[in-house]
């Protein structure tokens, strides 16, 4: 018996060392969901896509290697803040907030150091093409129900434009889509670089933008733990890239040159 | 997005689930059975702590047991101390080892008195007497309620996908990323068959265990 308990043990200790984690210095972990255009795994899984570039170039300039982990996007800041990741890469709005435990607003950038913006982006609203013709303006969300991302931007949109109870909140932007295309949901707020992507494609044909109301535009940015000192260097390096260009040549690439725009302040 | 590509893809994520499954089995059957004799241990405080782990552990949700494995060393020491893939592992193991241990309790307390003093009177150490004669009974016993938690384990794998451990159904929620809702309908049928599998191969053990009259 004792040979036993003694053998048992003696297993969980040798599978405890085999898988133990260590982490290099001279990488850059950064954090990403899949996003069409942005990051995303081409035929051979290898990690493409304008942000994934974009962080490549500024490790080159760094000299460290980039990685990319992929993230449930609900856990970011659990990610950053127990050194999981060392960054979040990966269309982060910085000038938005999210909700504290107690349900009240947080700016982000209270919660993470984020680097200089990059890229300019907007909400928008997603909806049904057949009932496209239902929304000319805000006031015709009224009343409506509706499905957003919890705590993303589009979510202290809506809080404004229809009744609380009308709104349904889900992990990822990713998610909300099937919401409005079984019609749980009336509408949808999501990123339009997203939408752009998504809508009219595989099982979204029947899903349309609704050009006909604007919202206020948001900027990307990369986002650290706070006090990181590898905020001060990545902006360095992203300084360096639009000065030669590098950046605006990865953004023709994949189609962002409109929308590219560094900009020191993300307020 | 062709149905092989998806298939192929899914098959990656399948790997994962498998991996998931069979190590956290190898590892938590024999843990289960150390922390069902701590748990009827006849020193007292043993017993009690155990009862204590026990409770906490089949108390909590495992999703929440994963992230706190990965997520708290990393809070208190600014780096995590295990992977992903180990943290996901020693969570379901520490939770899977509870129940087999609650399970291998009632199969051993049901075993008869005499069985031991009938393995006394034979001259059988106390260790012969338990492998020899108890634990046999015990396995044909505890056989349908251990087939019920292996068959949960088989769909509490992706739960892994928390902390993104790339699993059968996060290689098909990576699809939705494109438009594509039918890779995670399609998941459903992997485990079916996984699951199929396991009933036959139980149903099988169970007629072979059939020599004992017990």
């Amino acid at each position: 018996m004792k040979k036993f308990i003694a053998l048992v043990l003696a297993l969980l200790l040798c599978s405890v060392s085999l898988f133990a984690c260590n982490k290099k210095d001279d990488t850059l972990v950064c954090g990403v969901t899949i996003i069409p255009g942005l990051n995303e795994k081409d035929a051979d899984g290898n990690w493409t896509g304008f942000e994934t570039e974009f962080a490549q170039e500024v490790g080159k300039i760094l000299g460290m290697t980039v990685e990319f982990q992929e993230i449930d996007w609900g856990q970011k800041y659990n990610e950053l803040n127990s050194g999981a990741i060392d960054c979040v890469w990966n269309g982060f709005t910085a000038n938005s907030t999210d909700k504290d435990a107690s349900g009240n607003d947080v700016k982000r950038s209270d919660l993470v150091d984020f680097s200089y913006g990059y890229m300019l982006n907007q909400q928008c609203v997603v909806v049904k093409k057949d009932n496209l013709a239902d929304y000319t303006s805000e006031a015709s969300l009224a009343g409506k129900t509706a499905c957003v991302e919890g705590g993303s931007a589009g979510a202290a949109y809506v809080s404004g434009v229809t009744d609380e109870d009308n709104v349904k909140s889900t992990t990822s932007q990713i998610n909300a889509f099937p919401e409005v295309k079984s019609g749980a949901v009336d509408f949808i707020v999501v990123d339009i670089i997203l939408a752009q992507n998504m809508c009219g494609k595989g099982d979204y044909t029947d899903l349309a933008i609704v050009e006909a109301i604007e919202l206020d535009s948001e900027i990307y940015a990369v986002g650290f733990k706070k006090g990181s000192e590898l905020t001060a260097k990545v902006n360095e390096a992203i300084k360096e890239l639009e000065a030669n260009g590098k950046l605006m040549e990865l953004a023709e690439k994949y189609g962002f040159e409109n929308v590219l725009k560094v900009s020191e302040t993300i307020e | 997005m062709g149905f092989w590509e998806v298939t192929l893809s899914l098959l990656e994520g399948l790997e994962q689930t498998c991996l998931i499954f069979a190590l956290t089995l190898v590892l938590a059957l024999p843990l289960g059975l150390v922390i069902s004799f701590a748990s009827m241990s006849k020193f007292k405080p043993l017993a009690y702590i155990t009862k204590v782990f026990v409770w906490i552990i089949r108390g909590v949700p495992l999703m929440l047991q994963v992230i706190i494995v990965f997520y708290v060393p990393g809070f208190l020491l600014g780096t995590p101390l295990f992977s992903r893939f180990a943290s996901v592992i020693a969570a379901f193991v520490i939770n899977y080892a509870c129940y087999f241990s609650e399970i291998y309790r009632g199969g051993i307390e049901s075993i008869s008195k005499g069985q031991y003093e009938a393995g006394q009177v034979l001259g059988m150490t106390k260790s012969q007497i338990f492998f020899k004669i108890v634990l046999k009974q015990v396995v044909k016993r505890i056989l349908p309620p251990i087939s019920n938690e292996v068959i949960t384990l088989v769909k509490d794998t992706a739960l892994a996908r928390v902390i993104m451990i790339v699993e059968i159904i996060q290689a098909a929620q990576n699809y939705a990323a494109y438009g594509f809702m039918w890779p995670l309908f399609y998941t459903a049928v992997f485990y079916l068959i996984f699951v199929g599998i396991l009933t036959l191969l139980f149903g099988y053990f169970e007629k072979k265990l059939d020599y004992f009259k017990a």
